[in-house]
């Protein structure tokens, strides 16, 4: 007999009956339309950071002043001078050296400050929020949703390889709980609401 | 070493458990702050119950659509009866690929399996990758935590511990210079590893995707760095659909630590074209706890590492103490059903105050299943000399007149026995306490003076 076979049989033999149905559209009533403030001074809690840009003219102004001269990947396409040597690389590795990454997310979460970024956001390139020393995010303030249970609602039709939630920078609490940011992922993270 | 004795052992040192003890309540106090800003927060834990419930009673079901959805996906799926499958599952993996370098984010699941000595054994380099996980790695000591594995270490001892291991420059325990020693140290490892392997906090049956939680994004460097990514699971992180995530990913952080969500909550449904992907779902035990409905429901658990933060005896005892891969009330449920002799001693760990059951995110009776694991252990493991006393205590308690003859006698002894004589090795009840100076005499006699007197 096969392992899963035999672990499939012990189950069978040992699970617990239950008839009960699971609702959760409790949830998805949300009736606070301070969606956005509650977004921001979330994100603020992970140590993230947000700006709001008032046109277009603006947002290429935020950029530019973020990226000031780093090395850069602007996967959203939105910077009106395109620095040369940002072409998209299929080697995860020869982003090691950047340092900072620009995308446009389709969903925020209110309740704790999260985007969702997928394969198609990042062009396939999943290293890249990872590996950059600072997260840029373009969001639209309409696409900010309450809570997670909405988040899913609206990215589970969407089929893809790979997907995250992306809250802040990253973080690690493990010397003595000090709070210290940039552990393995990005030093800073900054969602720039249009 | 039981847990009683490795506790002592912990409390020689009175500064350090206290120090402790604030460190980890830290973590619960936050987790209070946390929890407090979300007004469903008893809607969501017996929501995430339920669903926990719904997962054990189709839990077959739900493993082969999940694994017929992973297939589908492109992912190869391994099952392993128990911790020594699993490890020659994962090697066997690593071999066909000449695998020299594993870069590994936290899996209680191959802790529980041993799974690094494993592979070290075998000629394969096992680097774990979140910091906690790293400096006990360094410090060659097992997680004494599930979700801060090196919260028994102070800073002063992790900068010494740097300095010889990656030869960092004393820094008196600054944590911002030892993180980023540690950053570019890992950075290295990432970036020359031959396959990553991570553990699972859910694995989604409808689209046969797994969901992995971190606040250092270490898992994802390590897995979208490398040719190879390994997902272990246990196999009850099953969930049933990808809307239930909303209600665990909303309960998971904040009861660890009280933020919102992790910085990284990752899914993966396929891997990359250049790239393989293997889930490897284990039982090790899981099938056969499943079958023990007093203590089915301790399979729930999300290790968010509440019912540790929160435990008076963990805190003042260490994760250590427990001897168990997970540490703290939960661990002291859990651990029974693997060897029941040799963790006979974790469900009295305790003192049933209940507070772990009250901070579960899954609504595990956590205190009522260590009570129950005491009258299996005491049926299967007796202690004599307990169960004497015991007996000798009913007998005295249940007769009036024997009760208030001994009363009297205690008394009279208590008052005149000089100290060795009441404090001795036979009196474990007085290790840490002292008697109380005992009235002249008990209530009973107290009340039918006083009456006489008023009814005169």
């Amino acid at each position: 007999m096969s392992s899963k076979t035999s672990i499939l049989n012990r189950i069978r033999e040992n699970k617990p009956s239950f008839d009960g149905t699971i609702d959760l559209s409790s949830f998805l009533v949300d009736e606070r339309e301070d969606t956005l403030e509650r977004f921001c001074s979330s994100l603020a809690a992970n140590s993230g950071k947000y700006v709001l840009a008032s046109d277009e003219h603006n947002l290429n102004e935020v950029l530019l002043e973020e990226v000031a001269g780093k090395s850069y990947v602007d996967i959203a396409g939105v910077l009106e001078v395109y620095q040369e040597g940002n072409v998209l690389d299929a080697d995860a590795k020869n982003y090691k050296d950047t340092k900072v990454v620009i995308f446009k997310a389709q969903v925020g979460v209110a309740e704790n400050g999260a985007v969702w970024v997928d394969d198609q956001i990042i062009q396939g390139l999943r290293i890249l929020p990872f590996i950059v020393e600072h997260t840029i995010v373009i969001l639209k303030q309409t696409s900010i949703v309450p809570t997670m249970h909405h988040a899913y609602q609206k990215i589970g039709n969407t089929e893809t390889g790979f997907g995250t939630f992306l809250a802040g920078p990253s973080k690690t609490g493990d010397i003595e709980q000090n709070l210290v940011i940039g552990a393995h992922g990005a030093l800073s993270h900054l969602v720039v609401l249009v | 070493m039981t847990h009683s004795k490795a506790a002592a052992e912990f409390n020689k040192d009175e500064k350090r458990v206290d120090w402790h003890d604030k460190a980890v309540w830290f973590m619960r106090s936050n987790r209070d702050k946390g929890v407090a800003k979300i007004s469903q927060w008893e809607d969501l834990r017996e929501a995430a119950s339920q669903i926990k419930l719904d997962v054990l009673s189709k839990l077959d079901i739900y493993l082969e659509e999940f694994e017929k959805n992973a297939l589908a996906n492109g992912v190869q799926v391994h099952w392993a009866e128990d911790a020594e499958e699993h490890n020659q599952i994962v090697h066997s993996i690593l071999q066909r690929h000449s695998v020299k370098t594993l870069v590994k984010s936290k899996s209680m699941l191959t802790e529980e399996c041993h799974m690094n000595p494993y592979l070290e054994q075998r000629g394969i380099e096992v680097i774990d990758t979140d910091l906690g996980e790293r400096i006990i790695q360094l410090a060659g000591e097992g997680p004494s935590h599930i979700t801060a594995p090196a919260i028994h270490k102070k800073k002063e001892e992790i900068d010494e511990l740097f300095q010889q291991t990656m030869g960092t420059t004393p820094s008196n325990g600054d944590p911002q210079y030892l993180t980023n020693a540690a950053r570019v140290h890992l950075r290295d490892k990432f970036l020359n590893a031959d396959a990553g392997l991570t553990g699972v906090n859910f694995a989604i049956a409808e689209s046969g995707g797994v969901v992995v939680c971190t606040n250092e994004g270490n898992a994802d460097m390590g897995v979208h760095l490398t040719p190879v990514h390994i997902a272990c699971m246990g196999v009850e992180k099953i969930i049933p659909k990808l809307e239930h995530l909303g209600v665990f990913l909303r309960l998971l952080a904040r009861s660890a630590s009280g933020q919102s969500i992790t910085s990284y909550s990752s899914h993966f449904f396929k891997p990359r074209p250049d790239q393989e992907m293997h889930v490897v779902i284990v039982d090790n035990g899981r099938s056969r706890h499943l079958g023990r409905p007093d203590f089915r429901n301790s399979l729930k658990c999300i290790r968010c590492s509440a019912c540790l933060n929160t435990c008076p005896v963990y805190r003042r005892s260490g994760g250590h103490s427990y001897g168990s891969v997970i540490p703290g009330p939960i661990g002291s449920i859990l651990s029974p059903n693997v060897d029941l002799k040799k963790y006979s001693g974790l469900p009295f760990a305790s003192t049933l105050c209940g507070s772990c059951s009250d901070v579960c995110p899954v609504k595990i009776d956590i205190h009522q299943q260590l009570y129950k694991w005491r009258q299996v252990v005491m049926k299967e493991h007796p202690d004599r000399i307990k169960q004497s006393t015991m007996r000798m205590a009913s007998g005295v308690l249940s007769n009036a007149r024997v009760f208030d003859k001994l009363g009297w006698l205690a008394r009279f002894l208590l008052k005149y026995l000089p100290g060795w004589m009441v404090y001795n090795k036979w009196n474990t009840w007085g290790r840490q306490r002292d008697f109380p100076n005992l009235p002249q005499s008990n209530f009973r006699h107290w009340y039918i003076k006083n009456r006489k007197k008023n009814e005169q």
